[in-house]
């Protein structure tokens, strides 16, 4: 009979946890949005069509799009009536207006179907949160991994032997568990000029006392381990001891932090994009989006709602996953 | 168990009736008192530095200037009943109204509209408004410290002042009714900041610092009375919650913002609510003229043509301006040339390949963090991305933005102007003028436009100075310095319980002297 390793027995216990796949499900639904963002939107992200402004869910109109040369972005303008003709296309807009492109810059006539409505510019609300999901995604995974490579070296350092470094860094980890996060977060991004490489290094570089702490409570248990004392008198260093034996059996808690973390990274950039302290318009973030449509709350509420439950749908699925995790790689949990 | 029930179900039903009957008592609307909504607290009472539209117009409320604005353009006579001017057009004499009186008592004196006036110019109180007098004969003199007093202002008694000016200058009569030409009491001086020391028709009654300002009725003006007896504004800063408190009847009067506008205008309750007021006032993108790649007007012909201003102005601010034709707004020229720059993109496409960029441009826009209209910048942008130029927006701090307008340092910045006094010099000199534009705005220069805007300083109005400015108009449209977007219109909703409310064309000719509650 084959044993089963521990990633094995624990896949097997997250396949019978139903919360845990649910998030997973949610995750994955995410992450193939955001890979397929191009295939799966209808429309580029920025693109307005101002006459089809603040409309509601399910709304459909006529269109047409051009592009005024090849190398331009795609225009699309809302038409009551399209004449074409060898040379030109003649199209009557909604206010009556009568204009005229050249065959060459037209694309195609269609009819555009809004899922979930536009937003104050015209904006197709259901392709910004497709290309949303991206941003969200490259923030939460690139600040969580930034805040788990601090997190991990410095907790492996002042938990594997006690010395004046390692008592450093440890009051160091107090000082940054001291500052409330968000302040700190505002704090960095608005001393730079406003871009998503500034708030997902800020988010990475505030967020990892808490791995450090793990990492460090880890290490002061597992280095008692018998086979660790082994290591030693086989006559390892500490740096083989610490990087090979150690930190294999550390990863299981590490990757439940490093999952909640992605969660807590896609709220920490929805509240600064919320605060225009994160990507720059037109860039479709979910809390620009959100603040975007917060004063036409009373008129047209989709425009905030549909960011909204796309932030919770992404965050609670990062959550269950984690938390799905830590069970099923909790030894104590099997058989629970 | 069932005794706990009942006893909650009790308290349950305390507390809503305590609700329903404090809520009833604040619907219970006291018929003596006007009440509004600010956006942000006022910077005090001082008129010396009364800079911005808020304190102007509370400053109109408790002070008198010698003459004032009318409903429209028009200027009338405030403390001074008369006044007339020598040919030479330099010597203006001032009849002063014997019975005007501070709110103390004491009555208002030629002596005190020199101290007022002189206080202003005054080194010593570095007031950012001595602009306003330093055309007086001697002001100069007196801002260096060379001299003790303004030799140009003069005071022949009590009641009759003349004041003579370096050369002729025909806004200067309009200046006198702005919020900075107020007349203060100089017994009160020390404590001015905080407790008006004027003459006006209103009196403060109290000031709670970023949450609410309240006057009482002066009865012992010596002008036309107020007809209600109290004013109060309250601080919100946000309009979604000044739009509640109005429809709550908390308020009796409130600006709507255009976001706001379309839900209003499509309520068949509000119909006849709603009053629009044309403003005097103007949104623009001014473009850095003096370095490439603005420098070439064609470019920045090209930068309007590529926006459909009147879309924007239709849709995104649901008709809450009126498009610019260029930088005067139409009440202040005696006609419309309604020719205003078209959208047509590929006009500016073609002047972008004839100014050798057809590849297109990279630049910034820049703007200050709470601006006005913000959200509109989001539609240029995609506008001009549509012809390949490309825009970053660049928000920063009003403090910061200003300094870097004031040097020279945006290529693009978005902003606006509004008149300090109905005349279209007033959008003219301090835009325009190169000893302005070049020091503190987008460097432009036209001697033509220099030459024409100093002419319209020296003359009376009439035809031919009217004629002028819009000469002057034309040639800075035809220069294209900046895109000229719109001249705003407010829209008003007032309850149908207020009576006398008539919109001013400038904002400190309301000083709510005819409007009131109706009888309950």
């Amino acid at each position: 009979m084959q044993t089963k390793g521990i990633w094995q027995i624990a896949w097997q216990s997250m396949r019978s946890n139903a919360a845990a796949m649910g998030g997973l499900f949610m995750v994955a639904l995410v992450m193939l949005l955001g890979a397929f963002a191009p295939v799966i939107a209808p429309m580029h992200p920025a693109t307005q069509v101002l006459d089809f402004r603040n409309v509601p869910p399910g709304f459909h109109g006529k269109v047409i799009r051009f592009k005024y040369a090849p190398a331009l972005p795609e225009q699309i303008e809302a038409v009551t009536s399209v004449k074409k003709t060898d040379l030109h296309i003649e199209f009557v807009n909604l206010a009556g207006k009568a204009r005229t492109i050249a065959r060459s810059q037209y694309i195609s006539e269609d009819n555009v179907y809004y899922l979930l409505g536009t937003d104050h510019f015209g904006r197709d609300i259901f392709s910004r949160i497709v290309y949303g999901a991206r941003i969200s995604l490259i923030v939460g995974f690139s600040a969580s991994t930034i805040s788990m490579l601090i997190g991990v070296i410095l907790g492996a350092i002042g938990g594997y032997r006690e010395s004046f470094a390692s008592k450093l860094i440890m009051r160091f980890t107090d000082v940054m568990f001291g500052f409330p996060a968000l302040l700190f977060l505002i704090g960095i991004t608005a001393a730079f000029d406003p871009s998503l490489t500034v708030v997902f290094l800020a988010i990475g570089f505030v967020s990892w006392p808490g791995m450090c702490r793990l990492m460090r409570g880890q290490v002061l248990k597992v280095r008692e381990e018998l086979f660790v004392s082994a290591a030693k008198t086989l006559g390892f260093q500490s740096q083989r001891i610490l990087w090979r034996h150690i930190l294999p059996n550390c990863l299981a808690p590490i990757l439940v932090t490093y999952t909640l973390g992605i969660a807590g990274a896609i709220m920490a950039e929805a509240s600064l994009s919320f605060l225009g302290l994160g990507a720059q318009p037109p860039t479709p973030s979910w809390g620009a989006m959100i603040n975007n449509g917060k004063d036409f709350i009373r008129t047209a509420p989709w425009i905030s709602l549909s960011p909204g439950i796309a932030i919770a749908i992404t965050v609670l699925g990062f959550n269950l996953l984690g938390d799905g995790l830590r069970d099923a790689l909790d030894p104590k949990m099997q058989g629970k | 168990m069932k005794n706990i029930i009942l006893k909650q179900f009790k308290i349950i039903l305390l507390t809503a009736v305590f609700i329903f009957v404090t809520d009833c008592g604040k619907r219970d609307r006291n018929p003596d008192v006007l009440r509004f909504a600010m956006s942000a607290d006022i910077r005090g009472f001082d008129p010396a530095f009364a800079t911005d539209i808020r304190t102007g117009k509370m400053m109109t409320l408790v002070y008198d200037n010698l003459v004032q604005f009318g409903d429209n353009t028009e200027v009338i006579p405030g403390i001074a009943y008369k006044w007339n001017l020598d040919e030479t057009g330099k010597i203006y004499t001032f009849y002063l109204e014997p019975s005007a009186a501070f709110h103390e008592g004491s009555k208002v004196t030629a002596g005190d509209v020199i101290f007022s006036f002189q206080r202003v110019l005054s080194p010593e109180i570095g007031s950012p408004q001595s602009w306003l007098f330093n055309k007086i004969d001697g002001a100069e003199a007196y801002m260096k410290g060379a001299e003790t007093f303004v030799r140009g202002l003069t005071k022949i008694n009590d009641s009759t002042l003349v004041i003579t000016l370096n050369e002729p200058f025909a806004p200067f009569i309009q200046y006198l009714a702005m919020p900075s030409a107020s007349i203060v009491n100089a017994k009160h001086e020390d404590s001015i900041k905080e407790i008006p020391a004027g003459s006006g028709p209103w009196i403060l009654d109290n000031w709670q610092r970023d949450a609410a300002i309240s006057f009482r009725k002066n009865d012992n003006y010596w002008g036309r009375k107020p007809k209600t007896e109290q004013l109060s504004f309250r601080i919100l800063s946000e309009s979604l919650s000044r739009m509640g408190e109005f429809e709550a009847g908390n308020l009796d009067i409130v600006d709507i913002p255009d976001i706001e506008l379309t839900r209003w205008k499509n309520q068949k309750h509000w119909d006849g609510s709603v009053v629009g007021k044309d403003e005097l006032n103007i949104w623009y993108i001014g473009m850095n003229c003096s370095r490439p790649p603005f420098n070439d007007r064609r470019l920045r012909l090209a930068m309007s043509l590529a926006i459909d201003r009147e879309k924007i102005l239709s849709i995104l601010l649901s008709e809450s301006g009126t498009l610019a034709e260029g930088p005067v707004p139409p009440q202040l020229m005696q006609s419309l040339q309604n020719d205003p720059i078209p959208f047509d993109p590929e006009e500016a496409m073609r002047l972008l390949k004839s100014s050798g960029y057809e590849h297109g441009i990279q630049t910034e826009l820049w703007v200050a963090g709470g601006s006005e209209m913000f959200h509109v910048l989001e539609a240029f942008q995609y506008y001009w991305s549509a012809v390949g130029i490309s825009v970053t927006i660049m928000r920063s701090d009003w403090n910061v933005f200003k300094t870097a307008v004031r040097e020279g340092k945006p290529d693009l910045y978005y902003l606006d102007w509004f008149a300090d006094y109905p005349d279209g010099e007033n959008f003219l000199y301090p835009l325009f003028h190169s000893k302005e534009s070049m020091t503190k705005r987008n460097r432009y220069s036209n001697p033509a436009v220099d030459r024409n805007i100093e002419t319209i300083q020296r003359l009376r109005n009439g035809k031919e100075r009217n004629d002028l400015i819009k000469e002057t108009h034309r040639l800075i449209k035809d220069d294209a310095p900046w895109v000229f977007l719109w001249h705003g219109r407010t829209h008003t909703a007032v309850h149908p319980w207020i009576e006398g409310y008539k919109p001013k064309l400038i904002f400190n000719a309301e000083r709510y002297l005819e409007m009131h509650h109706m009888p309950l």
